[in-house]
């Protein structure tokens, strides 16, 4: 059974929604051109924000004295210590238990009647009698007309009653023992299971967006919701426990906790903690910036339950106005053809339109002209269209492809890195690859301008069918990494992922595969796979002379040029690539007059009158690296 | 001092008084002491007349050329590399600019070339051996910002077409490398940045130099002082030869 995980990489997503705006012809139309893809990534925030369900079980244990009249205390069961039943976290409910201690039980005498077990009567003072309500105490009473007075029938003539209260005894059965004259006195352990729930409502994010705060509208209408806020910029590791919204989490649960426990030692109580349970819902958001103007990219939630918020987009004013000057031109268009038609009636000769197309002439003229001039422009910077790749690793281990790529690929003079991302790839390159959870990704420039955004997916047998469908969507090609050294389980091997991606992906989608070497030892010339850690040991702790970079490179690079299957422009697979001619890798759009400049301006080269004779160290150097080219002059120390 | 000596010997150009004067005879003193130059601590402009440059033939090529420097604080460019590493996306419009990196990025396009001091035994111990890990860390440290900051620079002012970098290393008896080494470092550490800079026409050259030393009877000749001048020069790109 396959796992179903979560896919909280934003990066795939991002892929995802780029590619949709770039592909909506109506959003064209009214929108700039955002070539997202080119620009990159510039800063990606995973975990901004969390919506956290914070649930508190509390075990309350505090103790209780307990004084019954002595007969009662046969009935209780007494324990000589508390032996709590408590619940499981799955069937924790609020309910209580009590533990009588024996040790601590007493039988003692009855305070308030002092052992007796009787008290004063407190309605007749203990005197046993009331005054008659009868007579009000006189003992006489008038007789049935009103004329006479007789003896109260009632009090007998005395003016008293005997007490109900007491039943003229004056005296009452003790409360407190029931008469029996004897207290018994007890300690009990008491535990209190308790539920509880905090709920804060915040805003996230430092730059929240209309459309944010709607789309955690939906959360926050949610029962016991915790809405942390954190500071942007903090990129967790992965959510959970470990990360700082989740430390930030706890905290706020440890505040609740000390605030119980202080209350609890002021009344010599004391408090366990079952469980603490934390769900977080990450907010993310990608930054990215194009001539300045940022665009943020949200994503709300986790997998299927995640929401994406796209970033506004920016209006083309000029198309918009340049597309409403259209209108007289067309009015004007529209009277020129029913004239030159000789189109009558009413529904042909429209007297506004006549007016307007009058006066329109030449504001039809200068929206044509304009309109050309826009045409123009947009044509001749039209961004040059962005292929994706993505490279899938059965285990969804990472691998150093995509460092390999940069680095080789930029030391050959092959391509060149469009994002900003070499810091990371520098980190990749020294051994410190990413997360295994996290997707990363590259955008890298041929030498023939074509653009290539190439994402490494992390675990994709974590990924559900309908989030990798829509990934494969906005992919060109896909590149199948397998470990040869890996035997994997059953279902998760090559094969089988290659069948998942081909049952998902469109039909356009290319699939190659190619095997790898993760041994460093390995000698990248011999090995008969792709020695990506051992190219990667070589490029950075070995300088040897005998590595034929270009070839190695082109290596890497054939598995690409499948899923791509583009022309070979540029063909960085050229093994006769010379780096001292750097001018060929150029596009002619890039060219720069005059031509002998840009040889010697593009290209550090040495001087040849220094090298050649005077210095035998540079042509020392230029025998030991035929492939690289000497920009350096070295002077004796 | 090197360079502004050497000409004023050879009579290949003069030190621009009006502009360095006092401060080449400042920093005069402590080369005849044999003491080490101060700590910069303001920005100060040096600027080099050449007239002539040496051949290795021995013969003059006439120049008319100029070689100023505006000489940025230590300090100064400590935080301006610590912004930019911070700070990656330095642009106008984002208005987080400071005062630092504005005229940094004014320099960038006032000038025609930039020649950058790398000290590699920055954050380790004089000679003592490093691992390349740490190589790389030290490379990555102070060059990438730098690159970082051209690059921004690039794509804000596309004037820094044709126009060299010059990178140079010092002090090798500290910090132990070989000029093969340095250099493999320094284009294997840097290729990517380095392959953007030349895809963009960016002259991009790195030098080894060690302190010389100066007698009051040296010329300042077999030291490969003219081979660093003529060098500059032609890969300027900028010297107009006179007929």
């Amino acid at each position: 059974m396959r796992k179903t995980g979560n896919m909280s990489d934003i990066l795939p997503r991002f892929l995802i929604m780029a590619r949709r705006r770039d592909q909506s012809i109506l959003r064209r139309f009214f929108f700039a051109d955002e070539p997202l893809l080119e620009s990159g990534v510039e800063q990606l925030v995973e975990s901004a924000a969390a919506r956290v369900v914070v649930t508190s079980q509390h075990e309350r244990v505090r103790k209780k004295t307990v004084t019954v009249p002595k007969s009662r205390h046969r009935g209780v069961r007494f324990y000589e210590a508390p032996e709590p039943n408590r619940p499981t976290p799955e069937r924790f409910e609020r309910r209580a238990e009590s533990f009588p201690l024996r040790k601590t039980l007493k039988i003692s005498r009855c305070g308030p009647c002092s052992g007796r077990g009787t008290v004063t009567c407190g309605p007749c003072f203990g005197r046993g009698q009331d005054r008659c309500k009868g007579c009000h105490g006189s003992g006489r009473a008038q007789s049935g007309s009103g004329r006479r007075w007789r003896k109260c029938r009632k009090c007998g003539g005395s003016g008293a009653t005997p007490c109900r209260s007491c039943r003229g005894t004056g005296l009452r059965q003790c409360p407190p023992c029931a008469g029996e004259g004897r207290m018994a006195t007890w300690k009990e352990v008491v535990h209190d299971y308790r539920l509880e729930n905090r709920t804060v409502d915040r805003y996230p994010l430092a730059k929240p967006s209309n459309k944010l705060r709607q789309a955690f509208s939906g959360w926050l209408k949610a029962d016991s919701d915790v809405v942390a806020d954190f500071e942007p910029g903090t990129v967790a590791s992965h959510l959970g426990y470990e990360t700082p919204q989740a430390l930030e989490v706890t905290r706020v649960a440890e505040q609740d906790c000390h605030r119980l426990a202080g209350e609890a030692r002021a009344s010599g109580d004391v408090y366990l903690f079952h469980k603490i349970t934390r769900s977080l819902t990450p907010v993310g958001y990608s930054v990215v910036r194009r001539a300045g103007h940022a665009l943020y990219y949200w994503l709300v939630g986790r997998g299927e339950k995640a929401r994406e918020i796209s970033p506004a987009g920016r209006l083309d004013w000029l198309k918009i106005l340049s597309g409403l000057s259209l209108g007289p031109w067309a009015a004007y268009s529209y009277q020129g053809l029913v004239q030159a038609f000789g189109l009558s009636g009413p529904l042909w000769n429209i007297p506004a339109l006549a007016e307007l197309s009058a006066m329109s002439l030449a504001l039809g003229v200068a929206s044509f002209g304009a309109l050309m001039l826009v045409g123009l422009r947009r044509w001749l910077a039209r961004p040059s269209r962005v292929a994706a790749l993505g490279f899938f690793h059965p285990s969804g281990e990472p691998t150093s492809m995509l460092p390999c790529l940069a680095y080789l690929g930029s030391y050959t003079g092959s391509l060149s890195v469009v994002d900003r991302a070499y810091a990371t790839q520098t980190e990749r390159l020294l051994g410190n690859l990413r997360p295994s959870h996290r997707s990363e990704t590259l955008a890298i420039e041929l030498a023939d301008g074509r653009k290539v955004y190439l994402i490494d997916v992390a675990r994709p047998h974590e990924i559900e069918d309908s989030q990798l469908k829509g990934l494969l969507e906005a992919l060109d090609g896909a590149v199948i990494l397998e470990d040869g050294a890996v035997i994997l389980e059953d279902g998760d091997d090559t094969s089988a992922l290659e069948s998942r991606l081909r049952s998902l992906g469109p039909e356009s989608l290319r699939i190659s595969t190619a095997r790898f070497n993760r041994d460093p030892e390995a000698d990248p010339e011999k090995s008969s796979d792709l020695p990506i850690e051992a190219l990667r040991a070589a490029f950075v702790g070995h300088f040897q002379a005998d590595v034929d970079w270009n070839e190695m490179f082109g290596r890497l690079w054939q598995p690409v040029q499948r899923a791509l299957e583009g022309p070979r422009h540029s063909d960085p697979l050229r093994s006769d690539l010379d780096r001292s001619d750097i001018q060929h890798q150029l596009s002619p759009s890039e060219s720069h007059e005059p031509a002998v400049e840009v040889q010697k301006s593009a290209v550090p080269a040495p001087i040849q009158e220094f090298d050649e004779g005077a210095h035998p160290r540079s042509r020392g150097l230029r025998e030991e690296f035929p492939h690289r080219d000497l920009g350096s002059v070295h002077l004796a120390s | 001092m090197t360079l502004g000596q050497y000409i004023s010997l050879h009579k290949l150009g003069s030190v621009a008084l009006s502009e360095s004067g006092t401060l080449f005879g400042h920093y005069l003193q402590y080369v005849m002491a044999g003491q080490p130059f101060p700590a910069t601590t303001r920005w100060d402009k040096f600027s080099l007349k050449v007239d002539h440059v040496p051949e290795p033939d021995g013969n003059l090529t006439p120049v008319d050329l100029v070689i100023s420097s505006e000489d940025i604080p230590g300090i100064d460019f400590r935080h301006l590399v610590d912004e930019l590493r911070a700070n990656p996306n330095l642009s106008r419009q984002m208005g987080r600019t400071s005062k630092l990196v504005k005229r940094f990025t004014h320099l960038l396009s006032q000038c025609d070339g930039f020649i950058f001091l790398i000290d590699l035994v920055r954050g380790g111990q004089p000679g003592t051996s490093r691992s390349k890990e740490e190589i790389w860390s030290i490379f990555s440290d102070q060059i990438e910002p730098i690159m970082t900051g051209i690059l921004l620079g690039e794509k804000m002012n596309a004037s820094l077409t044709h126009k060299p970098i010059f990178f140079i290393f010092s002090k090798p008896d500290l910090h132990g490398l070989k000029a093969r080494e340095i250099e493999e470092y320094f284009e294997r550490g840097l290729a990517i940045p380095l392959a953007r800079l030349r895809r963009s026409l960016i002259n991009v050259r790195h030098y080894n130099v060690q302190c010389a030393g100066w007698g009051m009877d040296s010329d300042l000749d077999r030291l490969g002082v003219d081979r660093l001048l003529s060098d500059l020069v032609h890969a300027m790109g900028q010297a107009r030869r006179v007929a």
